[in-house]
C-alpha cells in the first residue's frame, strides 16, 4: 500500500450539485409494497437524484466549480490546476476537464486533465491535487469529481437502478503553510477488474455501454481490503479510531456500510451517511457525504475519507480539517 | 458455531422459518439463495470464523450440504 503525508495543503471549499430529477423507490416502483420494501431494506437506499439526457456528469461538476469561484470571489486566473476524476466522461476526446476549463474561463497556465476512477476517486484526486501542490509548485487546484452511473443503468435492472444517483463536486485546495497534514494510503488489486466493469461501448467491445457488478466479490474485496486500510491511514496520522470525529466512506450499499462499522467496531453516530437521500454516486459520494452532513462540520473536525470500488481501487486520507467551507447543496436544471 | 446453528443462520439470512433446513436443499429451489443472500452468507461467515470466503467456491455449491462442506472443519460438534 502506497502511505505518503502531505503537507502546506488546506482543502479550502466543497460545493456538490445534482440533478433536479428527484426520484424515489415509493414513486418507481408503485404499488408494489412488496418490491418497495424488498429494495429498500436491501440497498439502503429511499432517494436519488437521477440526471436526464440533457445532464452530464461535465455540467454538474462545472456548477459547483462555478459557485466556489463566484461565491468566495476567487480569481479564476489563480486556479493553476483542474482535475476531473469521473468515469461518464462528456466525450471520448477531449478530456471534460478541459471543456469546464473553457466553461470557467480558466487561466492557459492551468494544468489540466481527467482520472478514470469511480468509488477511491475522490481519495485519489485529493492525493493528486495535494501533490501538485506540494511537489510541484501549484498553489490552487480545482478538484472536480462525479459521475453520472444511471445513464449506465437499465431501468429494469433491480440491483443497478435502484442504487445509483448522480452528482458532480467541487473541491478547492490550496497551498498553505498553516494547513494540518494529510495522511494518504492508497491501493489497487486490477484482478477484480472484471467484478465492476461496463464491457461496452469501448473499443475493446463496441455496443450499448451497460454496467455490471458482482455483488460478492465487491464485498469480499471490500471485507479484505477495507478495514486494513483504516488501521493504515489511522496509524499513518497517529490518530487512534476514537480520536477521529467522523469517518465519510463510499456509499456503496447500506449492507456494506453497516458490516464495515461493526467490522471495525467503529460508533454508528461517527460513520456519516448520505447513502438513504443519494444513493451510490460512485465518485462523488464522499464529498456528497460530507455536505449531506454540513451541520455536523460547522467546526474543524477530525475526519478519515475512504474510498474502495471499481478498479479494484482504494484510498483513505486522515487529517483535520481547517476553515472547511461548505456550501449548500445545489440543484441543476435539465437543458 | 455449530452445525444447528449454521443452519439456523442460513435460515436467518434467507428469511425462512427457523429449524426449517435439513441440509439436503438444492440451493436452486430456494427462491430466496439470491445475491443478497450470498452477501449475508459470506458476512456470517467472516463473523463467525474470521473467514473470507472465495466466492467461486460458494456460487459452485449446488446444496445447502455443500455450503457447510466450505466450512465443516471449523464447526464445533
Amino acid at each position: 500500500m502506497i502511505k505518503s503525508v502531505l503537507n502546506n495543503i488546506s482543502i479550502s471549499k466543497l460545493c456538490v450539485s445534482v440533478p433536479d430529477n428527484y426520484r424515489s423507490v415509493k414513486n418507481d416502483w408503485r404499488n408494489d409494497e412488496k418490491e418497495i420494501s424488498k429494495i429498500i431494506k436491501n440497498t439502503g437506499v429511499q432517494t436519488r437524484y437521477v440526471a436526464d439526457e440533457s445532464l452530464c456528469t461535465s455540467d454538474l461538476c462545472f456548477e459547483s466549480a462555478q459557485k466556489i469561484i463566484l461565491s468566495d470571489g476567487i480569481d479564476p486566473e489563480s486556479i493553476d490546476g483542474l482535475i476531473l476524476v469521473s468515469q461518464t466522461p462528456d466525450f471520448f476526446l477531449p478530456a471534460s476537464s478541459c471543456v469546464i476549463h473553457g466553461k470557467l474561463g480558466l487561466s492557459k497556465s492551468c494544468a489540466t486533465f481527467d482520472v478514470n476512477l469511480g468509488c477511491s476517486g475522490y481519495v485519489y484526486g485529493l492525493w493528486l491535487a495535494s501533490s501538485l501542490i506540494n511537489a510541484a509548485g501549484l498553489k490552487k487546484v480545482l478538484l472536480l469529481s462525479g459521475d453520472t452511473v444511471t445513464k449506465l443503468c437499465m431501468e429494469n435492472d433491480r440491483s443497478t437502478w435502484p442504487l445509483f444517483g448522480d452528482a458532480g463536486t467541487a473541491t478547492l485546495l490550496e497551498y498553505d503553510e498553516s494547513a494540518n497534514p494529510l495522511s494518504f494510503v492508497l491501493g489497487t488489486d486490477g484482478q477484480g477488474a472484471e467484478k465492476l466493469i461496463v464491457q461496452n461501448g469501448g473499443f475493446r467491445n463496441p455496443g450499448r455501454p451497460e454496467l455490471y457488478m458482482s455483488g460478492p466479490d465487491i464485498f469480499t474485496f471490500t471485507i479484505r481490503e477495507v478495514p486494513p486500510m483504516v488501521r493504515s491511514v489511522l496509524e499513518l496520522s497517529g490518530y487512534e479510531k476514537d480520536d477521529v470525529d467522523f469517518y465519510a466512506f463510499h456509499q456503496a450499499n447500506m449492507f456494506i456500510l453497516d458490516f464495515l462499522s461493526k467490522k471495525m467496531k467503529l460508533d454508528k453516530n461517527k460513520v456519516l451517511i448520505s447513502l438513504d437521500q443519494f444513493g451510490n454516486t460512485s465518485s462523488a459520494s464522499i464529498p456528497l457525504t460530507l455536505v449531506a452532513n454540513k451541520e455536523k462540520l460547522s467546526t474543524d473536525k477530525r475526519l478519515v475519507l475512504c474510498g474502495f470500488g471499481v478498479g479494484f481501487s482504494w484510498g483513505a486520507v486522515a487529517f483535520e480539517a481547517k476553515n472547511l467551507e461548505i456550501h449548500d447543496l445545489q440543484t441543476v436544471e435539465g437543458k | 458455531m455449530n452445525k444447528v446453528e449454521f443452519l439456523n443462520g442460513l435460515e436467518e439470512i434467507m428469511e425462512l422459518d427457523e429449524n426449517s433446513l435439513a441440509g439436503t436443499e438444492n440451493l436452486k429451489d430456494l427462491e430466496v439463495w439470491d445475491s443478497l443472500a450470498v452477501l449475508g452468507f459470506i458476512a456470517m461467515i467472516d463473523n463467525n470464523f474470521g473467514l473470507t470466503l472465495d466466492v467461486k467456491k460458494i456460487m459452485d455449491c449446488v446444496s445447502v450440504e455443500d455450503l457447510i462442506s466450505l466450512v465443516s472443519k471449523y464447526l464445533e460438534d
